[in-house]
């Protein structure tokens, strides 16, 4: 179609960076997205241990001044407290999810679905899980 | 203004247009087909169609039962040989659709499942839970989509058809998106249009139901067929007019008055069948127009239940049961809590006669073709002579598909009969009159309110051709119909803008609303008898009351007339093969009816 | 309308041919416990504006004409009711993310090619291409409830216009559209999947949803795209590994 062959002037509405802040909804999905940074605080500082772990034999008690002098540091207790907090956040919302990733009949011939909330029970009960063996699997090895 | 050169244009993208688009698609891929709709194809109103689309399936069932049933619900004005084609067909096109994917409900074995009808003898509505209509024109649309030699024209609105040497050849439509006119050359041209259900201002139609392909072949002389017919169907949400479907009754609904009595058991349609227990043909599973003509009768003998909104009859569906109401109604639960406030697994609904369907239409033969060769017609805006003076729910969904393919092959074949393009110099003066009267239209100046018009129109055509008619009132509705004309030329347009102009597009849709109505009431005030639809209260002694074979077992055929501007109306032949004209019953009657006839045959 | 209250709705305007961008302009609108946002409008049109534009048609939520944003919020105008908003204001604004052409029109072009793209029809395996019209395919009610809810969709657009990835890029198949796709890919009617797979598991296809979520909760026909798409996923992963191990 040839351009002069209409009267159309579409307006394209620009996209500002605050478009996730008008709707709750995009908030909490931004907030969620947003725990990845902290998740990424959280494997630099294990990564960290791991390297004063590793060079601890030859360089006397680096591992040591890592959890006395960086891990009892209030600003990194604090930040770890917040990654817990995002952590579990994350989690939840991820949970309630979940369910609509899951899509299985309850036998053979029956129309009903499993309902939601099996999934959405099953994964915190794995969440809980996946904790104590950790938990219980450090205190063993102490 | 672009010219388009194509084999088969057709106006109107539902069930029909999309059915007709494929089968043209299927014949030869190499016909060009326009395919023109002032809407989205998936808006059109097949997509509110609920109940569902009847097919002969079941071993008690047969085409001879299905051919009575719709020519006995027809009060007769049915063409037989093309209701005998019409039930051939059906099965076939109800499979087809399965093969392309409609979700047809099904037996636990995997086969088809059929649910009862008004009207129907046996079991043979074939249904996607409530929402068949919606899913035959999903299955339809995303079906057309693989055929390249579809081009479709969404969002044009037809202003004219274009005629030359008595032929069709063409349409013009604006493009409401680009605000611009377009002509589309044809070799054949299908009007798909659908019904004019928002002449009355109480309806189940969509805002897009306004006739526009009735008026467009009518104002250039082709016949249109028995415009008195127009359907109200008994069950609508009181209020809105939304449609609770016949299926409600099929599925074993029942219909009680202020007293909590089932008072369709008084006219004709009983003795009472126990709640649950549906039986086709008896009480709620009579046909549309004997529970409509019933609810008018209790509204008179002041039966009715009196609501804000206005009165009502309950439709109680609360013994089906939670589980079965969500499986088989989900969209009748949904729709009554959303517009009504109320729960059909909990409390009954307030329901009364709402107009549905238009009968009549362009006057087509068994192959879909009007007088005016060129020019095919199919689905509700067409007459191709299945639904008589009474259409039988169900039959219109199927109808759509098997004269949609009907109308498609017709056109096709046309199409590849004539092997030059249609195009000269007369086309296109007529294409750019069109385009001068629709822009005059901006010119115009006066104090008249379109929507005070369109609101007089609705009004005095329910009080004039409603379900029971009288002399003096239609008159009166003929008058206020002449005067809706005059003023329609004196609304001057506040929005002067190409782009998506809905009021002049509405303006130019309301005259031919005004056309179909006209058609409606002077095909109405001539029919000097009450069958089907159409019932009289007037006459010598009440003469018309009564079905009057002698004078009037005729169709209907209202041709425009240039100088009057108005309909002249005639009549003309129907064609019977072998079911001869009875007494048509329900209920015990019927069965009596049927006893004495196979004693009769036993002789 | 003597009892009715009053409420004021904001409504977005914009004719293509006079404004250099869109405006606002405000109404005093009666409605009672009935009233839908679509009646809303038609009282506006009717005796205020009359050159606001704005599709409809069905009245009933199943034409998917009037999808718009009603405080923000993607809703069918039909289907929504102002009683709901009570003592609060209105605004009526088009559907997001996508052109605006006039008023509350967007274009919806994209969302129909998409729609059109994905091959949204039964590919019949070669053995049911020359199935005759007296049989129907073997469907039992546990094979269609499969798909039967990823069929409902009327086409409406309020996912697209709730959908932060389409927002920021419109090469995204999108919600309805990878819903549709998957309602065909396990239709058991169906043997397209493979060849539709070249969408289901593009950059664009199901993989360029970060589960947002938002796309179901405005879904007026609980089609649950987010659903469909997660489960797309799977299929998507499930076909990657079936290719790994059986090259071509």
């Amino acid at each position: 179609m040839s351009a002069d062959n209409t009267f159309r002037k579409p307006y394209v509405p620009k996209v500002e960076a605050s478009w996730w802040l008008k709707n709750p909804f995009f908030t909490r999905y931004i907030i969620r997205e947003g725990t990845s940074l902290v998740s990424l605080f959280v494997c630099l500082e294990l990564l960290l241990g791991v390297f004063c772990f590793a060079l601890s034999d030859a360089h006397g008690d680096v591992y040591l001044a890592y959890v006395n002098g960086f891990l009892g540091n209030i600003v990194i207790i604090l930040l770890n407290l917040v990654a817990l907090a995002s952590c579990l956040f994350h989690a939840v919302t991820w949970f309630a999810l979940m369910p609509k990733a899951v899509r299985l009949f309850m036998n053979k011939n029956s129309t009903e679905l499993l309902p939601g909330y099996v999934p959405h029970i099953g994964l915190y009960l794995a969440l809980v899980g996946a904790t104590l063996v950790i938990l219980v699997a450090a205190f063993v090895t102490m | 203004m672009e010219k388009i050169q194509t084999d088969v244009a057709i106006v109107g993208a539902g069930g029909t247009g999309l059915r007709a688009a494929i089968a043209v698609a299927q014949t030869n891929p190499s016909l060009r087909i326009a395919l023109i709709s002032k809407v989205y194809p998936m808006r059109s109103h097949t997509v509110a169609a609920e109940g569902g689309a009847a097919g002969v399936i079941r071993d008690d069932d047969s085409l001879q039962k299905h051919f009575e049933d719709t020519v006995a619900g027809g009060d007769w004005l049915c063409e037989q040989d093309v209701v005998e084609y019409f039930v051939r067909h059906t099965t076939e096109e109800l499979f087809q659709l399965e093969h392309w994917g409609c979700p047809w409900s099904r037996k636990p074995d995997g086969t088809v499942n059929v649910r009862r009808f008004g009207g129907m003898k046996v079991p043979r509505t074939w249904f996607a839970a409530d929402k068949s209509g919606f899913h035959m024109l999903h299955t339809l649309y995303q079906t057309s989509v693989q055929f390249p030699s579809i081009r479709r024209f969404d969002e044009h609105f037809v202003l004219d058809l274009l005629v030359t040497d008595g032929e069709c050849r063409g349409v013009v439509c604006y493009d409401l998106q680009n605000g611009v006119f377009r002509q589309i050359n044809a070799k054949a041209v299908v009007l798909a249009t659908g019904g004019a259900g928002r002449a009355y201002a109480f309806n189940t139609d969509g805002g897009i139901v306004t006739g526009d392909g009735i008026a467009l072949a009518y104002r250039h002389g082709v016949r249109i067929r028995d415009m008195e017919f127009v359907q109200y169907h008994p069950t609508g949400l009181l209020g809105c007019g939304i449609l609770m479907t016949e299926g409600c009754r099929g599925e074993g609904g029942v219909l009680y008055n202020k007293d909590h009595y089932r008072y369709l058991q008084d006219y004709g349609l009983g003795p009472e069948t126990p709640v649950g227990h549906p039986k086709n043909k008896y009480m709620e599973l009579g046909p549309r127009d004997r529970v409509s003509q019933a609810f008018w009768n209790e509204s008179k003998k002041g039966r009715t239940i009196k609501y804000p909104l206005g009165e009502a009859v309950h439709l109680d569906l609360t013994h089906l049961g939670e589980k079965y109401l969500h499986e088989r109604l989900p969209l009748i639960c949904e729709l009554a809590q959303t517009y009504s406030g109320v729960d059909p697994v909990k409390q009954p609904v307030p329901v009364r006669p709402v107009v549905h369907y238009t009968m009549g239409g362009i006057e087509t033969d068994g192959r879909t073709e009007t007088k005016m060769p060129g020019l095919l017609a199919g689905g509700e805006c067409a007459s191709v002579g299945i639904h008589g003076a009474n259409r039988l729910g169900s039959n219109s969904l199927v109808e759509t598909i098997v004269f949609g393919k009907t109308a498609g092959v017709s056109a096709a074949e046309r199409a590849m009969s004539i092997k030059k393009d249609y195009d000269n110099a007369e086309l296109t003066r007529q294409a750019e009159a069109a385009e001068k009267r629709a822009l005059a239209l901006f010119d115009v100046q006066g104090d008249e309110s379109m929507s005070k018009i369109r609101t007089d129109m609705g009004e005095s055509m329910e009080k004039g051709v409603g379900i029971y008619r009288e002399e003096t009132t239609m008159l009166e509705t003929i008058e206020v119909l002449k005067q809706c004309k005059q003023r329609l030329k004196k609304v001057a347009l506040t929005d002067r803008g190409r782009v998506f102009n809905t009021e002049w597009m509405n303006l130019i849709e309301l005259g031919y609303t005004l056309d179909v109505a006209e058609c409606m009431v002077h095909s109405a005030i001539n029919r000097k008898e009450s069958r089907g639809s159409h019932q009289r209260l007037d006459g010598p002694n009440g003469a018309y009351k009564e079905r009057d074979d002698k004078k009037f077992l005729k169709h209907t055929i209202a041709v425009y007339n240039q100088e009057t501007g108005l309909p002249d109306i005639s009549l003309s032949d129907v064609k019977i093969t072998t079911f001869k004209p009875a007494k048509r019953v329900y209920g015990a009657e019927a069965e009596a009816a049927e006893a004495a006839r196979k004693a009769k045959e036993a002789k | 309308m003597a009892n009715d209250k009053i409420m004021k709705i904001t409504v977005t305007r914009y004719r293509p041919e006079q404004d250099a961008e869109p405006f606002q302009q405000t109404f005093d609108v009666p409605y009672h416990n009935e009233t839908s946002v679509l009646e809303a409008l038609f009282y506006i049109k009717d005796h205020f504006e009359p050159s606001l534009s704005f599709r409809w048609s069905c009245r009933m939520a199943v034409c998917g004409s009037c999808g718009m944003m009603v405080n923000g919020v993607p809703h069918l105008a039909c289907k929504t009711f102002l009683r709901d908003y009570e003592g609060k204001a209105m605004t009526i604004a088009p559907l997001e993310n996508f052109p605006i052409e006039r008023d509350l029109v967007v274009d919806i072009s994209d969302l129909i090619e998409k729609i059109e793209r994905i091959k949204p029809y039964i590919i019949p395996a070669a053995k049911d291409k020359n199935m005759p019209l007296t049989k129907e395919y073997r469907q039992t009610p546990q094979q269609m409830e499969a798909y039967r809810q990823f069929a409902q969709c009327i086409n409406c657009g309020c996912c697209y216009a709730a959908c932060p990835q389409y927002k920021i890029n419109k090469d995204y198949i999108g919600p309805a559209a990878l819903t549709l796709l998957y309602r065909y890919d396990i239709d058991n009617r169906d043997a397209g999947s493979a060849i539709r797979d070249e969408f289901l598991s593009s950059e664009n296809g199901v993989w360029g949803c970060t589960f947002v979520g938002y796309c179901s909760e405005v879904c007026p026909k609980h089609v649950d795209p987010a659903s469909a798409i997660q489960l797309g996923k799977v299929k998507s992963a499930t076909n990657y590994v079936i290719k790994m191990f059986k090259p071509e």
